[in-house]
């Protein structure tokens, strides 16, 4: 259930809804859930898709859940007549129909089921058109009309929360067992709309059965077997609570989740079954004043009574920082219907939520719903006051003093994969065949990323390329830092594997501390060193290291997409008078219109005879295709047109 | 050819550079920790049910271990909430925990556009005797931040939510660095910008590390990175930050 129908969520409350959904969408976002959109129905109902969090699919996870949600938050009253004043006590109570078989009886400790309840009706006229009320219901939360005691169960599930399920009475086979399914058990569900289906069960599964066969998949997906249909007369519903872990369990294997299968994954209370069972009572009389209720099905495996929470007015100003006031405090529980009891002195509480939800157990989720509800916003900021630090971890020191070193000497920073094809370390289920292992080494990494950028020189301006990465390496017990350092060209002239080591000695030189090398390489030029080696040697020596600012201002800092697409390349050089500066030609070219223009740079410039000579480099790319010369010489012809208009003479 | 003097550095060590100054400033220390984490100090102890969906295959990196034990690859920060912590209590505790703690994360999700398989947050822990902490110290916490960083007055609102290690859990949104919460193309025309979780430490979380809940209790937050940085400068693809491509971090 994803949508909340704001119609039928009304009929639950006393006092109006806001008429405007934006309030209602802003103020339960910030209090309760997220809404992540309103849709508007041809009846003019909004139907409200809502996030219901993990904690709260026991309480909230249905219209009259959300409803009471709603009356909390817009401060409406709570008209909670739709629990019946029906005793149970009243119903011929015949456990006997149902039996809870263990089988070993050790599997019984797993607790699979928390409460079985079930209703034994006789005489009902499943013919009967189903009341539009109630397709109006089914449909708005995501279901579809069935027939009168399928939509009967889904009036359980939608507007109370609870699960439910009916079987032709006629179509059993002795008595209602629930029990974990046979290995190999084979259990053909209702496919609705995907259609039936047929599936074979392993015995971490727990099937609702009869003495013959398995009838559904419990707390997830009913089956073929005892299904009703419009001749139905006699049937027994089934209301009960299983174990989220195991209803989780069996979702994953198959494959199949339902409106079911998730609120029993989260869990609801034992109280909000018994509750269900008097309005499903009700419910059966209302739809079919002749049928008559037989027996009724009851049966507990776990006793527990609802908490109280014990909590001081101390304890939950603490958290909000600013003083409530009691009166406050309690004003805010009962909004929710909390119950709370005040001692004499006023300042201590004891509060029990109410009988749905299974997240009030501690003091913290008491303070937790004052101050929701009180509203985070009126919590205004409250400055903490702390003496200055710069005792920050060493390694951390460290990576930062290097990081900035390395750049200041000219070399760019990359981050490359974690997930790589080989390593000691490796994945039990990973992304990919080729990304199984952690990697143990930067080495192998900034080998492919220095192919990689050679292709890119021209648009990086540079003709040496010198980066380097910091990352952390695995092994086999044992994690490190690694800094792997690269300078080369693809000319091969330079021995620039002697260049990265005075780099890195000069570095460290103003720690006091050397390197060892973990891996080189001449050609290309690549060093890799541990900086866990580095920091014990800082720690042996009680060297501390500077922590070091980057004197940037982030704001200024302009990001341009990557195109995917190829670059093209055009020098152009011309004779120029010997006081001719760069900077007027880098600002005109950029201005002639071009399409595609990337950027242009000067890359060479010397004299000869009394004459000055300039090479610069124009770049076009497209965002979005591949350019082709002849688009690029249109564009050049307009910049030749511009030099010659200033004359220059183009060499 | 000119040749360039000064290189460049990821944009992710120019926001982790910038945030540690600011958190100095206010008495925050940086700490730092593995990536390959116990069972313990990724879910045990921060409270995460035993059979928490988030521990699945799907959502974890677990590992293969020889003695079969069992190892993750953190999927928050977090953990380091929990190793801060155990260091504190051996101290006399008189000076409060403040502490923040960048790093790389990593969740078994298919990557795309928006989504990598790891990924850098930003985590921050106070822990305090209780009369000194409170959801006010963290809102002033998280604001200062961002108002340093994004250098112009920012403020968040809390939404309520769920994580199992907070008590109460908060979702943060920030008024839109863009246009302030007038409504622009990055916040999506809403004003506000998700960041991000927070929330007052679950007290079954404090003792677990041996702080007595009763005496003391804190807050903390977890941010990506990742995504600041993207809203920043309009970086259109996460996995541009983690491919060893130079023409992107020559831009920062």
């Amino acid at each position: 259930m994803k949508r909340y129908s704001k119609k039928w969520m009304q009929t639950f409350v006393e006092g109006k809804f806001p008429e405007d959904d934006k309030i209602i969408i802003e103020e339960l976002s910030k209090k309760s859930f997220e809404v992540e959109s309103v849709e508007m129905s041809a009846d003019g109902d909004s139907l409200f898709e809502i996030k219901v969090l993990p904690n709260r699919v026991s309480d909230a996870m249905s219209l009259r859940g959300m409803a009471r949600e709603f009356s909390a938050v817009f401060d409406l009253k709570w008209n909670d007549k739709n629990i019946p004043d029906i005793n149970l006590e009243d119903f011929k109570l015949n456990n006997e129909f149902y039996s809870p078989l263990f089988s070993p009886l050790s599997r019984r400790e797993e607790m699979p089921i928390y409460i079985f309840s079930g209703v034994k009706v006789n005489n009902f006229d499943n013919s009967k058109e189903t009341p539009e009320w109630l397709k109006d219901i089914i449909l708005k939360c995501g279901g579809r009309s069935i027939n009168l005691l399928v939509d009967i169960t889904n009036l359980m599930l939608f507007s109370f929360g609870q699960p439910a399920h009916v079987f032709d009475f006629e179509k059993l086979n002795g008595k209602i067992v629930t029990r974990f399914a046979n290995n190999e058990e084979e259990i053909e569900l209702l496919g609705g709309k995907i259609g039936d289906k047929k599936i074979t069960l392993t015995t971490d599964d727990f099937v609702i059965a009869d003495e013959k066969q398995a009838l559904s998949l419990a707390g997830i997906k009913g089956g073929k077997a005892a299904e009703v249909d419009k001749n139905t007369k006699n049937a027994f519903f089934e209301l009960a609570n299983f174990n989220g872990t195991m209803i989780r369990k069996t979702t994953q294997r198959l494959g199949i989740r339902t409106d079911a299968s998730k609120i029993f994954e989260n869990g609801i209370t034992i109280y909000k079954t018994e509750n269900v069972l008097k309005i499903l009572l009700s419910t059966i009389k209302e739809m079919d004043k002749n049928a008559e209720v037989e027996f009724i099905v009851n049966q507990k495996f776990e006793n527990k009574s609802p908490k109280w929470v014990e909590t001081t007015l101390a304890h939950i100003e603490n958290y909000a920082g600013i003083p409530l006031g009691a009166e406050k405090v309690v004003e805010l529980l009962k909004k929710q219907n909390f119950e709370v009891d005040t001692d004499e002195s006023g300042a201590n509480f004891k509060v029990k939520g109410t009988d749905e939800r299974l997240d009030i157990n501690i003091a913290e989720d008491i303070a937790e719903e004052v101050l929701r509800l009180y509203g985070f916003d009126n919590i205004g900021s409250k400055a903490l006051n702390l003496p200055i630090t710069t005792s920050h971890n060493k390694r951390f020191l460290l990576e930062n003093f290097l990081k900035i070193k390395l750049m200041d000497l000219g070399y760019t920073e990359i981050f490359n994969y974690t997930f790589v094809d080989s390593g000691e370390v490796k994945l039990k289920a990973g992304l990919a065949e080729d990304k199984m292992f952690l990697r143990d080494n930067l080495f192998s990494g900034a080998q492919k990323a220095l192919v990689k950028n050679y292709n890119y020189l021209p648009i990086l301006e540079i003709e040496v390329v010198k980066f380097f990465e910091m990352g952390s390496v695995f092994f086999e017990g044992r994690e490190e830092k690694y800094l792997v350092i690269v300078q080369e060209d693809n000319k091969k002239k330079t021995k620039y594997l002697e260049n990265i080591k005075e780099d890195l000695k000069s570095i460290l030189l103003e720690l006091g501390v050397e390197f060892k090398v973990v891996k080189e390489s001449e050609n290309p030029a690549i060093l890799e060193i541990s900086l866990d080696e580095i920091l014990k040697e800082l720690n042996n020596k009680n060297t501390q290291v500077p922590y070091l600012k980057i004197e940037k201002d982030l704001q200024l800092i302009k990001y341009f997409p990557i195109s995917i697409y190829p670059f093209i390349v055009r020098d152009v050089a011309i004779w120029v008078d010997s006081n001719f500066g760069f900077e007027n030609l880098k600002q005109d070219i950029p201005k002639l219109n071009l399409q595609n223009f990337v950027k242009v740079y000067m890359f060479d410039s010397f004299e000869k005879e009394g004459r000055k000579s300039v090479a610069f480099r124009i770049i076009f790319q497209s965002p979005e295709r591949t350019l082709t010369d002849t688009e690029v010489e249109t564009e050049m012809q307009k910049i030749n047109n511009y030099l010659k208009k200033n004359n220059f003479e183009i060499r | 050819m000119q040749e360039k003097k000064v290189g460049h550095l990821h944009p992710m060590s120019l926001i982790i550079n910038c945030v540690t100054e600011i958190f100095q400033k206010i008495g925050f220390r940086v700490v730092d920790g593995p990536e390959l984490e116990t069972e313990w100090y990724n879910f045990d102890a921060l409270n995460v049910s035993k059979d928490h969906p988030a521990r699945d295959m799907q959502d974890t990196f677990w590992i293969e271990t020889k003695d079969g034990s069992r190892k993750v690859l953190r999927t928050q920060t977090s953990n380091m909430q929990i190793r801060s912590m155990e260091e504190w209590v051996k101290t006399d505790m008189s000076e409060p925990l403040a502490i923040i703690a960048p790093g790389k994360v990593y969740r078994n999700e298919a990557t795309d556009a928006t989504h990598e398989a790891n990924f850098y947050q930003l985590e921050g822990l106070f822990v305090d005797k209780k009369e000194h902490v409170s959801v006010g110290n963290l809102k002033w916490v998280i604001e200062k931040m961002l108002t340093d960083l994004f250098n112009r007055p920012i403020s968040i609102r809390f939404r309520s939510s769920y994580f199992p290690f907070v008590e109460p859990a908060l979702e943060v949104d920030m008024s839109c660095f863009r246009c302030d919460g007038a409504g622009c193309s990055t916040c999506k025309q809403s004003g506000y910008i998700e960041l991000g979780g927070s929330g007052m430490v679950h007290p079954n979380t404090l003792n677990m590390c041996g702080i007595d809940s009763l005496k003391y209790s804190g807050f903390a937050f977890g941010f990506g990175i990742d995504r600041i940085i993207m809203m920043l400068y309009g970086v259109e693809d996460i996995r541009l930050l983690y491919n060893g491509d130079m023409r992107f971090t020559s831009q920062f």
